[in-house]
């Protein structure tokens, strides 16, 4: 079995990375300063990952949460209160959509932003390299509007296709944080251009997805597995525990891995690196080194 | 103190800068002992100056923050490293490696400090078992029924110690214990292991007020289906940061309190709301007449001999300033309708 791994979203920031933006917020550095101090820590982090060849996305060391850059970009939308994560102990700016309009800026340009770190959105890089994106239903979940889902839907990808057109990227990670209901679809037909990787949060239920994707990785059960066959070319599991600290073995993970019947699976986490200290999460990366071989 | 509409502090205040600015620096000598009592002294002079009935512990000023305190004085938890909770802000989130006990008493040095300035109208709030749970990674027990129930049983011996303490200076008086609990309604198949949780860390306590303190919940309703099975003597919520700034006292004015028709339908036990009358989390310091219309609205619904009055949470995200402004209208406020009831 061939096995290609997936590190995706928010990553946690080093001390140094993260008293370096404290003292940005009170003015003591300038944009640009802290746009390479950011920029350094995200090549570090791909130059680890590259030599693993494990699949990534930006860390986003520069998204305060994984909606707000694009809500600072978009016309018609607004940011909103602090509003709980899930059922975590985090929070995040709940969008306040009053109608999708275009890009108001270049994300491959840095920019300064209000309440986030600048922009550019993603630092690209090399062959393993995946653009992130939050998926339209769980963007639409999190946020307060009065659009229709089909409007909003329409709206955001077309900006997800600007987005991706500006950078050139063809890899894409889509990302469902909120787990679907039965009636729920997430219709990405329309980006059919693009290598999707989509992860999905907890149970999928058949006709949830549409559109013929690259890979979806779900947490792993049998029936999510199958789903994930059936709409994908590359079924994905989700076996490290984003959530714990507990470490989890490489040889546990094999075993798992030797039971499932597929020439080539995607691994990847269970909710991106963000909630795990930063020690933690460089140990499960390492961890994720050594899985298949 | 009045019998009705008693005014209270909900726990932390801001830190003058002699302090925040060293705390980690000194925490633990007796330069912190120092600092932390001068501050704990003026602030409750301000508490005082602004009118409230119950002083808490002063503001807080032994503390930094509400989880690690605690989570620092058991044995069992291992600290990898600090965890995200919104924009830059971290909080050190602890990891669960084996079974906990209690290194060194939570509170007892806070409580000493007030018992020998002879301060006996004071709450001591005490993170809950369930929050202490939610906010911390488990290597070790099976599942979150157990490490919560696990956290009740150090809650429970803190508590009675504290207990031991007070009765020493004061026997036969009552205690007052707030149960901190803001993660209390973030996951509502999980009800079940808040009651059990609180339930075990006030097992065996008596001659002592417990309350409980949730503040941001976006469901009030899931606890307050369960409070009759709590054993508390009240709730202390947060309600001014859900409701509008307009004044007036129809149900389209006070949205925010709308709510509590539910809680007195189901409060066949006649427990008390600490009813949130001042948002911390905004600088506007809210008029006097716009407090008397929450605070009349809620009369409107339940007797005044169940209601207190507090901000929705603790000040410290405000300067010291607004937060006196804030407390002193809301002293105003229910001074005045004391008057009028």
């Amino acid at each position: 079995m061939e096995v290609e791994k997936l590190v995706y979203g928010i990553y946690p920031k080093t001390n140094e990375l993260r008293l370096h933006i404290g003292r940005w917020e009170k003015g003591r550095i300038p944009d640009a300063s802290l746009n390479s101090e950011i920029e350094s820590e995200k090549r570090s982090f791909y130059s680890t990952l590259n030599e693993n060849s494990i699949e990534h996305t930006d860390p986003l060391f520069n998204w305060y949460d994984i909606l707000r850059p694009i809500c600072l970009m978009t016309d018609g939308i607004d940011l909103g209160p602090l509003s709980r994560f899930k059922e975590t102990n985090s929070f995040y700016r709940m969008p306040v959509i009053n109608y999708m309009g275009g890009l108001t800026m270049d994300p491959a340009d840095f920019s300064p932003l209000n309440e986030n770190p600048p922009l550019p959105l993603y630092v690209p890089d090399g062959n393993h390299f995946n653009a992130f994106l939050p998926s339209p239903l769980s963007f639409y979940k999190m946020s307060r509007t009065m659009l229709s889902y089909d409007k909003f839907q329409a709206g955001v990808e077309k900006l997800y296709r600007e987005i991706l057109g500006q950078l050139k990227l063809r890899k894409v990670v889509i990302y469902d944080p909120i787990p679907y209901g039965e009636k729920d679809v997430l219709d990405l037909s329309s980006l059919s251009e693009f290598q999707i990787r989509l992860v999905t949060t907890g149970k999928l239920y058949p006709g949830n997805i549409k559109g013929r994707l690259y890979s979806i990785i779900s947490d792993y059960t049998q029936e999510n597995f199958e789903i994930s066959r059936l709409n994908s070319a590359v079924p994905g599991v989700k076996l490290i525990d984003g959530y714990s600290t507990k470490m989890e073995s490489v040889v546990g993970i094999n075993k798992i891995l030797d039971s499932i019947d597929a020439d080539r699976v995607i691994v990847s986490h269970r909710e991106y690196f963000d909630f795990l200290p930063r020690m933690i999460a460089d140990r499960k990366i390492e961890l994720i080194s050594g899985i298949g071989e | 103190m009045g019998k009705y509409l008693i005014s209270q502090e909900i726990g932390s205040f801001r830190k003058p800068k002699y302090l925040s600015t060293v705390f980690h620096k000194i925490y633990g000598t007796d330069e912190y002992y120092r600092l932390s009592e001068k501050a704990t002294e003026e602030t409750i002079d301000l508490f005082r100056h602004a009118g409230l009935d119950n002083i808490g512990v002063g503001g807080e000023m032994f503390r930094w923050e509400m989880y690690e305190h605690q989570a620092n004085r058991i044995n069992g938890i291992e600290f990898y490293g600090p965890v995200r909770s919104f924009d830059n802000r971290y909080y050190k989130k602890g990891s669960i490696v084996q079974d906990l006990s209690i290194k060194e008493s939570f509170h007892s040095d806070e409580l000493e400090y007030l018992l020998s300035r002879d301060y006996s109208n004071i709450k001591i709030p005490v993170t809950g078992p369930y929050t202490m749970m939610d906010w911390s990674f488990n290597e070790h027990y099976r599942d979150r029924y157990e490490t919560a129930m696990a956290f009740a049983s150090l809650l429970n011996e803190e508590m009675k110690n504290l207990k031991k303490l007070w009765d020493s200076k004061y026997p036969g008086k009552k205690l007052e214990i707030q149960l901190d609990e803001p993660a209390t309604t973030t996951h509502p198949d999980e009800m079940q292991i808040v009651v059990d949780s609180l339930n075990r860390s006030v097992e065996g306590i008596d001659n002592c007020e417990f309350t409980i303190h949730v503040c941001y919940s976006t469901d009030y309703r899931m606890l307050y289906d369960v409070m009759n099975d709590i054993k508390i003597d009240g709730l202390n919520l947060e309600f001014a940061n859900r409701d509008s700034l307009d004044p007036g006292l129809s149900d389209s004015s006070r949205p925010g309190y709308e709510d509590l028709k539910y809680f007195q339908q189901l409060n066949t036990r006649k427990k008390f709301i600490g009813l949130g009358v001042t948002d911390v989390h905004i600088d506007y310091i809210e008029p006097v007449q716009l407090i008397k219309d929450r605070i009349n609205y809620t009369l409107g619904i339940m007797p005044p001999e169940l209601v207190r009055v507090n901000p929705d949470c603790g000040l410290r995200t405000r300067s010291v300033e607004i937060g006196y402004e804030k407390l002193k209208n809301m002293d105003t406020a229910r001074k005045e309708i004391l008057k009028e009831l």
